[in-house]
């Protein structure tokens, strides 16, 4: 049996260990939900859920595992659960609607080969400084404009670590549609980063 | 398009291809279409090279800072009641 001095906690020490590690750690958890979803106010739900839970369930909270990777632990469920509802809702709005040219029907010619507007060159240098501010922010502009679903589909890549089979489960997917969803969100990608980075030189 | 040499890989495809080698290993044909295209083709060329660093860039993303004490409040609130 190991020691759990949490059992030992009467019910206002618990309170202040849990206010503890809500100050320590909303910055990250906070910081780690805007940068996976695009609504700031349903990144900031998905945190405050988080500590409910892991309030509720502070009991099966084992001490050998820090509190700060057991909240993380806990956020990205809510996040594969958040991105699951998403699927589920089926409405997948998104930035590129309303803007004019939806790049994903463009880019390839029937033939299957680039169409000349959008193939990738080598000249242009809009992924050169990977460590810059301007490519961040570029990145994140596109990604929220990323249509749900495709939204869903980078997220849940990395929510869940490159598990395909666990991906495809949680998102009641096929694996070809996954995989489809992926490479569409990619080509979106990479053409709204280029023409950001480079209209913005 | 009615060439489909068992080799002939597409731009379309070969990018596909990329995506879909970090979940499944790609067939023996596919691995050969794929290396012959990347050998012929720029566009796909530079295309692998700017889609490797978008996942970089997704790999470490991070947003700005954050003011948090509104939510660090709600969240303390939430805990009480």
């Amino acid at each position: 049996m190991g020691s759990l001095p949490l059992s030992t906690l009467d019910d206002l020490g618990r309170h202040k260990l849990m206010a503890g590690w809500v100050r320590s750690h909303t910055g990250d958890l906070q910081r780690y939900a805007r940068s996976r979803v695009k609504d700031s106010d349903v990144a900031d739900d998905l945190v405050q859920v988080t500590f409910v839970s892991a309030w509720q369930t502070l009991d099966k909270f084992a001490e050998q595992s820090s509190a700060r990777t057991w909240l993380f632990a806990i956020l990205k469920h809510k996040l594969a659960d958040h991105y699951r509802k998403v699927y589920r809702e089926g409405k997948h709005v998104s930035g590129f609607d309303v803007i004019s040219d939806d790049p994903a029907s463009n880019e390839f010619n029937p033939n299957g080969h680039w169409h000349r507007d959008h193939a990738p060159t080598d000249l242009s240098d809009a992924f050169r400084d990977e460590g810059s501010e301007r490519l961040d922010r570029a990145l994140r502009h596109c990604l929220d404009l990323l249509p749900d679903d495709l939204r869903g589909a980078v997220e849940m890549k990395y929510l869940l670590e490159k598990d395909g089979e666990a991906i495809q489960k949680a998102l009641g997917i096929s694996a070809t549609n996954y995989w489809q969803q992926l490479h569409r969100a990619k080509l979106k990608l990479r053409g709204c980063i280029e023409s950001r980075v480079t209209r913005t030189t | 398009m009615a060439q489909n040499h068992s080799f002939k890989v597409s731009c379309g495809a070969a990018t596909a291809m990329m995506e879909q080698r970090e979940f499944r290993a790609l067939s023996a044909g596919e691995r050969v279409g794929l290396w012959f295209h990347m050998r012929i083709c720029n566009a796909c060329k530079a295309y692998e090279k700017q889609s490797q660093a978008i996942d970089r860039l997704l790999e470490v993303r991070m947003a700005k800072g954050e003011d948090t004490r509104a939510l660090e409040a709600r969240i303390l609130n939430e805990l009480q009641a």
